[in-house]
């Protein structure tokens, strides 16, 4: 199987974050905050608290487990993702328990997709769900109302590379609202 | 907007526009990202020091295992003169104990009560080596130059300062105790050539009763067939 350059990156940061670099780090970190931010943020009810509660807790654990991180598996943002699922889960789990409603954590882990009809939710969530890529042509072209020929330009990459891209993008965003639809 | 038709197709079917604030996601407060990045920093950095201090304490493992094959494999070259220090020393403190035994047992002697003479005089005896204290059987003059006469080394060093005649009787006693005492045939063969390479042609091929196994058989393998043997004693 052949790596894309995203998992070579990512392979040679994790290598270099095993061997003590804060750059690697630093970089890995300020470029996934936000979206991860974003998808816990959502996942947490919109709750900036507890989505802060959330996000330390995945980080602390990310950093301490970075050695499990495979680039050949997903991306780094993709583990990140998982690791915040299993935080949310383990939440939701205590949560009950203080509560005594001793099946609550059983019925979020089934579907943890907020509720269908909340479609603000739901589109966030597609929305972080993306590679960062993914997000800016959707940002740009839905969100800013720009053509693919403004996109084009301000990038400085040709009118059927945007449009290549834009189309794909739109294709994983409808493949993940309905995954969380379903 | 310019786009074909399709280009502007909309994110979802039936979705003409997107809610709002649908994509309006907070990235997390600033000063909360920057404290998070401290701490996960630091853990990183102490990961990074611990990995640095095993592979150092490892290097320096391997090192002191090298080390310590290294002075158990090979001996040390300054083994042979300290054997020899030991060799003298014990011939000293050898020479110290048969001192003793030819010395009466004074001690003994001046406790017990001596008969007296004719004059009602005790006898004086002289003071015994086990008397004397332990400094008297620290090494002397005499015993640094009886190690000295033990050491094939020292022996060796001194060559170069002594006369010619000397040389000669130096490097002998050199092969001599290189051969009867440690063993070393390849060390006492360099002395007893250097012997045969000093000795004036005229003495050449002449044998000494002295002469140990492997100098003898060098000056035969040198000699000519008529020899002179030339007992000393």
């Amino acid at each position: 199987m052949q790596s894309s350059p995203r998992q070579h990156e990512e392979t040679a940061l994790r290598q270099a974050i095993l061997a003590g670099s804060e750059a690697a780090w630093t970089s890995l970190y300020e470029r996934t905050f936000s979206p991860l931010y974003g998808y816990v943020y959502c996942r947490a009810g919109r709750d900036r608290q507890r989505a802060d509660e959330v996000v330390q807790q995945v980080w602390l654990v990310a950093v301490r487990r970075i050695a499990d991180f495979d680039p050949a598996r997903g991306a780094f943002e993709t583990w990140l993702r998982g690791i915040a699922e299993n935080v949310l889960r383990d939440e939701r789990r205590r949560a009950g328990r203080e509560r005594g409603e001793a099946f609550l954590e059983e019925r979020d882990g089934a579907r943890p997709a907020p509720p269908a009809g909340e479609l603000t939710e739901l589109i966030a969530l597609s929305y972080t769900a993306l590679p960062a890529r993914y997000r800016a042509v959707l940002r740009a072209k839905y969100e800013e109302q720009l053509s693919l020929a403004e996109i084009a330009a301000r990038w400085g990459e040709t009118h059927k590379a945007v449009e290549s891209l834009l189309s794909r993008a739109r294709a994983a965003f409808r493949r993940a609202y309905e995954d969380l639809n379903s | 907007m310019n786009d074909s038709p399709h280009d502007d197709e909309p994110l979802l079917d039936g979705l003409a526009e997107l809610p709002p604030g649908a994509w309006d996601l907070p990235g997390g407060d600033g000063a909360f990202k920057q404290r998070l990045l401290s701490e996960t920093t630091a853990i990183v950095r102490s990961r990074g020091r611990r990995r640095r201090a095993q592979r150092y304490a490892g290097f320096a493992l391997a090192y002191a295992a090298g080390i310590v094959t290294a002075a158990v494999i090979w001996p040390r070259p300054e083994a042979l003169p300290r054997q020899a220090d030991a060799v003298a020393e014990s011939a000293v403190s050898g020479e110290a104990e048969s001192r003793r035994l030819e010395t009466p047992p004074t001690v003994d002697a001046r406790r017990l009560e001596t008969p007296p003479t004719g004059n009602g005089r005790r006898l004086e005896t002289p003071p015994a080596v086990a008397d004397r204290g332990p400094d008297s059987l620290l090494p002397t003059t005499a015993a640094a130059s009886a190690t000295t006469a033990a050491d094939p080394v020292a022996l060796r060093r001194q060559v170069a300062a002594a006369p010619p005649a000397e040389q000669i009787a130096l490097l002998r006693r050199a092969g001599d105790l290189y051969l009867s005492r440690y063993g070393d045939l390849e060390s006492a063969l360099d002395c007893y050539r250097q012997v045969l390479e000093l000795t004036p042609a005229s003495e050449r091929g002449e044998f000494d009763a002295g002469d140990s196994w492997l100098l003898a058989e060098l000056k035969h393998a040198q000699s000519s067939p008529a020899v002179a043997y030339v007992d000393q004693q």
